[in-house]
């Protein structure tokens, strides 16, 4: 028996639960010279703002002890650059194509959801980027904020409306249900964990923007939980991402509540490692005997 | 577009140069053996994740099935890989990022400074065998072991320089070049370079001033080696960033600014 790894979101499916999460993937140009793009539940592009972004000064990455530091700041070529030259690209990638978008007003979030309605197959809304000065994760702590912008991309898009929401907060459930409320399909969390790593020789900070954005698997017993605090306060899908590095992970994830799960920089580490994970929740299914993936989902929480 | 690939890779031979500095030759079964020099390749040490990062390497020397890889250890990922032992094996992902152009007509100076040898090594291999004319410069703090072998394998067009003067001339790298102008008297020429970011700034100017075509190979840390993660950005010359890995390593002198 073949198990069905089909998941949904409301009315838009996916062949199985794996996407790749924003910022680790590119648009999938050259991800596609490694892997078979079209394999995968879907792809999450890299942050697209309104105007091209610069990005911050180097160095950018620094690595710690099972994870790493970011701070690139959400450098890209903006909206105009996405659709004359990345949204051709990637339609012969047979998957769901999200658009992740980020701005500094909820008017940019406006522009945005408007410009892309129907030109992608879902919009993830990044409000929970910790290395930008102006919007990114000072939005996703503010409740207010969280309530306008979803509002603000639920009536300029039709498309499904992702959330993707900061753990650097001190109530993410109160969060989340503030998303679900204001007219959002899902939740995808956790976004990078605020962090610091210093050069003691140096006295100076390891990266050019002092602090940066910690993922892997150092913050995956915390993605893990939060997945599972919000997956008990909503009624919507979420999509779990933290230090995902194989199948044994992401199934973890589903049976904390997500329905699908977004593999971050295991990418950097393995370029196949996506592609990995969707060939182990096959491989897990068949030897459980499941029909349905989602028949483990929140499994844990419901003991 | 040519496909890139992880490949298994076990240690055939291990030399140790100097107490901190080996030249790993690997055995990858299923590699073709094209490279450009100048490319690199992303190691992945161990099944752990610590460290969680590839370390990027450039190509030393390579032929069908092998590559091979000048390593200096300089901390928690080169120290693994160094104490590597004959047939253990590692991931490596490439050939990865844009080598070093081939010169036309000129004559090349190759300037290689410490660690920095391992991509011209590579390309001096190249210009050697396709019988391209070449004068090699190669530079470092004092007198090691690493100097004997760029002097054993390519012999008289080799010049030394060391900052205390013992071995070869007591000078940078960038000291040999106009003597090498010099020399060799009016023709064409082009700069190749790698090593620490002052040596490739002077490199830089003192190509403009002679206007030379210069490229430099430049070294930043990086997460993915494929231009996914951004994180090994450097400053165009003409607007916002470039990054090392896939843009570079090798950059014409004028588009980067650093």
């Amino acid at each position: 028996m073949k198990a069905n790894l089909e998941v949904q979101i409301g009315a838009l499916k996916f062949k199985n639960p794996v996407l790749t999460a924003s910022g680790t993937f590119g648009y999938g140009k050259i991800m596609g010279r490694i892997i078979d793009i079209s394999s995968l539940g879907g792809i999450i592009t890299k942050s697209i703002t309104t105007k091209p972004k610069e990005g911050n000064p180097a160095p950018r990455i620094v690595e710690t002890p099972c994870g790493m530091l970011n701070s690139i700041g959400l450098e890209n070529k903006g909206l105009e650059n996405f659709l004359t030259e990345v949204l051709p690209e990637i339609q012969k990638f047979k998957t769901n194509k999200i658009a992740s978008i980020a701005g500094e007003s909820v008017d940019e979030y406006k522009i945005l959801s408007e410009t892309l309605d129907g030109k992608v197959d879902a919009l993830e809304v990044n409000i929970s980027c910790p290395n930008v000065r102006n919007g990114g994760m000072s939005f996703g702590q503010d409740m207010d904020s969280v309530k306008n912008i979803t509002r603000a991309v639920r009536e300029n898009t039709s498309l499904p409306v992702i959330v993707k929401l900061t753990p650097n907060v001190t109530n993410i459930k109160g969060i989340a249900k503030i998303c679900e409320n204001s007219g959002a399909d899902a939740i995808s969390l956790v976004n990078t964990y605020k962090g610091l790593s210093i050069d003691t020789d140096g006295k100076v900070s390891k990266l050019g923007s002092f602090s940066g954005g910690l993922s892997g698997p150092a913050i995956k017993p915390l993605a893990l939980y939060a997945v599972s605090e919000v997956y008990s306060e909503v009624t919507i899908p979420v999509i779990g991402c933290g230090g995902i590095m194989d199948a044994s992970d992401a199934i973890e994830f589903i049976m904390a509540g997500a329905t699908l799960i977004e593999v971050g920089s295991a990418t950097f580490r393995d370029p196949m490692a996506a592609i990995k994970i969707v060939q182990g929740l096959k491989i897990y299914s068949d030897k459980e005997k499941m029909n349905k993936i989602m028949e483990i989902r929140g499994i844990v929480n419901e003991n | 577009m040519k496909r890139i690939n992880d490949f298994r890779a076990i240690l055939e031979s291990k030399r140790q140069i100097e107490p901190d500095i080996f030249l790993i030759e690997f055995l990858l079964p299923d590699f073709d053996g094209s490279a450009d020099p100048g490319q690199f390749m992303m190691l992945k040490s161990v099944s752990t994740y610590d460290p969680f990062l590839r370390r990027p390497y450039s190509i030393f020397d390579c032929g069908k099935g092998r590559i091979t890889i000048l390593l200096k250890v300089v901390g928690f990922g080169s120290r693994i890989i160094a104490g590597m032992r004959k047939e253990q094996e590692l991931n490596m992902l490439g050939p990865l990022g844009n080598g070093f152009p081939f010169p036309s007509g000129e004559h090349s100076i190759l300037i290689a400074g410490g660690i920095g040898l391992a991509p011209l090594w590579f390309l001096a291999k190249e210009l050697k065998s396709r019988k391209k004319p070449f004068s090699m410069i190669y530079g470092e703090k004092t007198v090691s072991g690493v100097s004997n072998e760029v002097e054993k394998t390519f012999g008289e067009i080799v010049h030394i320089a060391t900052e205390d003067g013992s071995k070869g001339y007591k000078t940078t790298a960038i000291g040999i070049v106009p003597s090498i102008f010099d020399e060799m008297g009016e023709r064409q020429y082009a700069l190749y370079a790698c090593g620490p970011k002052a040596m490739l700034k002077e490199t830089i100017s003192l190509a403009e001033e002679r206007a030379v075509p210069v490229y430099v190979s430049l070294e930043e840390r990086m997460a993915c080696g494929i231009g996914v993660c951004l994180g090994c950005s450097v400053k165009s010359s003409n607007k916002g960033y470039l990054t090392v890995c896939k843009d570079g390593p090798v950059f014409k002198g004028q588009d980067v600014e650093f």
